[in-house]
């Protein structure tokens, strides 16, 4: 039985600056996350504080209760691939895979020695020899193979091409099945990845603002269209992220439940926006 | 499989709604497996858990049977029971917004009826 | 777990050691034996050219001891790094840089030891008191490396020239006092005598010692990701 990670009430202060406002959330084991934020809005600096890497000025990050800071058990049991790179420049990627083994024991070499090829890579290269592109892929490889109950994916699709990302899922998702485990997936490709995420945390101004399933969450996304006077009725006092005019008609999106009690109009239009513009419209500078 | 996100339902729900139009246009014959929720998860790369609540959604309705050890399979009769349950919700599904849309056309009870005989009578419609 | 995170970071330690050591002794032998070579063809004197080879194990031994120093100065960051990458808490990190040193600084010496036995008869004191000198430097190397790894770029400059300069001044000031220039010190000819006596010297030695260790792992436990 795996353990939960929880964040909690996690600051972080840089002197007077507030990069994480009281961060608290709950991980579950065997899970598949999305970590959604802008440019700037604390991502990184969470999942370095996750896996120990920087400290909180406030707050812990505890598995089963525990504190995970200076913790080797706990620690063996997350895993942080960051978009900076920290081994050695001269270091050769077979020598990343023999760091994972002996830290954290049972390295899917199998997999790994596979990925090589579907990255086509090979792993005498240097990673100071790497472009951007393989560097990210063999980072990637080092965290899909490594024994650790807590993958943390910053930008895990940097620099990837296409067919890259598209191998990227589809091993991500294999690996899932074969050992599941959770996974949490920070990155701004929102549209690709939202068939992939179980829940959702997005975070905004230094907080996090959601922390939901998927599919409530987008269950709740409602586009209703319509003649101005119509779409407000119905959409009144209900929460509007963001509303469009084109000619007469209003088209207004909402993120709630929708009042049963409400006749809909014929001419008003009820579908559904996707993950990659709620998080737009919730990140603008809009309140929520 | 294609799938919309900005439509109104669900991922799951058009993940059952598209292996039921296989199932019932021949895509996948009665008695014969289904691909795995492991297969098709890895191939459109969506989450297990959506796909496997898609999946049970057509165990649900006595289309697919899980046999232990072996996978899913179209079951027997499956067809059939689409057919019915379609016939059902035909009224909901198709005659309702025909009515609307031809009530915003101002086309007349009289004018769908000889909309329909020459539908009948047009070769080009297979039915 | 622990243990085992422990041994990798001193066999990795002892292999990146091994490599330096390796491009070090080579180019600094090779050097040496192209400048002898060089005489040798200039001179054409065979005898010579032989006695000077004799200088080629304490040019290695100055090496080795160049090298010690300079590896523990200069690796915190870079080993916090690849440990913290693989969930190896900085309590191991500590555990294996300091027995890695506590080795090293071993291995190091007794090879300058050896290299001595060629010129001198081995003294079991000067020994001893080469072993404690040895140990001192490279816990001091380590203490002010792990003391940079803390610092950014711009903090490393600011502490680079000041603490030096700080350092200079108050020997500076305690030569001074012992040699009568400030008079409130000398005034206290007791003060003199505790400067110079033995026993000062070694609770001087241990004091420093704890210091500079506790120094050592206190900055080792605060190392964090920099941002520059």
């Amino acid at each position: 039985m795996m353990d939960q990670l929880i964040v909690k009430n996690i600051v972080k202060k840089y002197h007077r600056q507030t990069v994480l406002d009281n961060i608290s959330f709950t991980l579950e084991p065997a899970k598949i996350y999305g970590l959604l934020g802008r440019n700037g809005a604390g991502k990184t600096t969470l999942l370095n504080i996750m896996s120990n890497r920087i400290f909180p000025t406030n707050g812990e990050v505890q598995i089963g209760n525990e504190d995970v800071n200076n913790n080797d058990d706990l620690l063996s049991k997350i895993f942080l691939m960051s978009e900076v790179n920290l081994y050695p420049r001269h270091m050769k990627i077979s020598q990343t895979f023999d760091l994972a083994d002996a830290a954290y024991n049972n390295f899917d070499y199998d997999l790994a020695n596979r990925l090589l090829k579907v990255f086509g890579l090979n792993d005498r290269m240097k990673i100071t020899n790497l472009s951007t592109g393989q560097r990210t892929a063999s980072k990637l490889i080092v965290a899909l193979a490594v024994n650790a109950d807590y993958i943390l994916l910053d930008e895990p699709i940097l620099g990837l091409d296409a067919n890259h990302r598209d191998s990227f899922y589809k091993e991500l998702v294999k690996t899932y099945q074969e050992r599941p485990r959770t996974f949490i997936l920070s990155t701004h490709l929102i549209e690709e990845i939202q068939q992939l995420v179980e829940h959702v945390l997005i975070m905004d101004q230094h907080r996090i603002i959601i922390n939901e399933d998927t599919e409530g969450l987008l269950a709740k996304a409602y586009a209703i269209s319509g003649p101005e006077k119509m779409v407000d009725e119905y959409t009144a006092g209900l929460k509007v992220l963001k509303t469009e005019m084109m000619g007469n008609i209003k088209t207004a999106y909402l993120l709630d439940r929708l009042d049963e009690q409400r006749v809909i109009p014929d001419q008003v239009k009820i579908g559904h926006y996707d993950l990659q513009h709620l998080f737009i419209y919730l990140t603008n500078g809009g309140e929520y | 499989m294609n799938f919309n996100f900005n439509d109104s339902t669900p991922l799951y729900q058009q993940i059952a709604d598209q292996l039921e139009e296989m199932i019932f246009s021949g895509g996948f014959d009665e008695g014969s497996q289904v691909p795995s929720t492991t297969q098709l998860s890895q191939q459109l790369h969506i989450n297990p858990a959506t796909v496997l609540k898609g999946m049970n959604i057509l165990v649900n309705k006595d289309l697919l049977e899980k046999r232990r050890g072996l996978g899913m399979f179209v079951k027997k009769g499956a067809q059939q029971k689409i057919m019915e349950q379609r016939k059902e919700s035909f009224y909901n599904d198709y005659v309702k917004s025909l009515l609307v849309e031809a009530g915003k056309l101002g086309i007349t009870k009289q004018h769908l009826l000889d909309l329909i005989e020459r539908g009948e009578n047009d070769g080009s419609i297979n039915s | 777990m622990e243990n085992q995170k422990r041994n990798l970071v001193i066999s990795t330690m002892f292999q990146q050691a091994g490599h330096a050591t390796g491009i070090a002794l080579g180019w600094g032998l090779g050097i040496a034996l192209i400048t002898y070579l060089l005489g040798l063809i200039i001179s054409h004197n065979l005898e010579s050219f032989l006695v000077s080879l004799q200088a080629l194990p304490s040019i290695a031994s100055s090496i080795l001891n160049v090298l010690l120093m300079a590896l523990f100065l200069v690796t915190p960051y870079t080993d916090f790094k690849w440990a913290i990458q693989n969930g190896i808490s900085r309590k191991t990190l500590w555990q294996g840089r300091i027995l890695s040193l506590f080795l090293m600084t071993l291995v190091v010496w007794f090879i300058a030891q050896l290299v001595g036995l060629m010129n001198t008869p081995f003294d079991l004191v000067s020994a001893w008191h080469s072993l404690l000198s040895y140990f001192s430097l490279s816990l001091t190397m380590m203490a002010i490396g792990n003391g940079f790894a803390l610092l950014n770029r711009r903090w490393k400059w600011i502490v680079g020239i000041g603490l030096p300069m700080a350092c200079l001044v108050l020997l500076m000031m305690l030569a001074y006092s012992l040699v009568g220039l400030i008079p409130a010190l000398s005034a206290s000819g007791v003060f003199k005598s505790i400067i110079i006596s033995n026993v000062t010297g070694w609770v001087i030695l241990v004091i420093y010692l704890i210091i500079v260790y506790a120094l050592a792992r206190f900055f080792n436990n605060k190392i964090q990701l920099r941002r520059d």
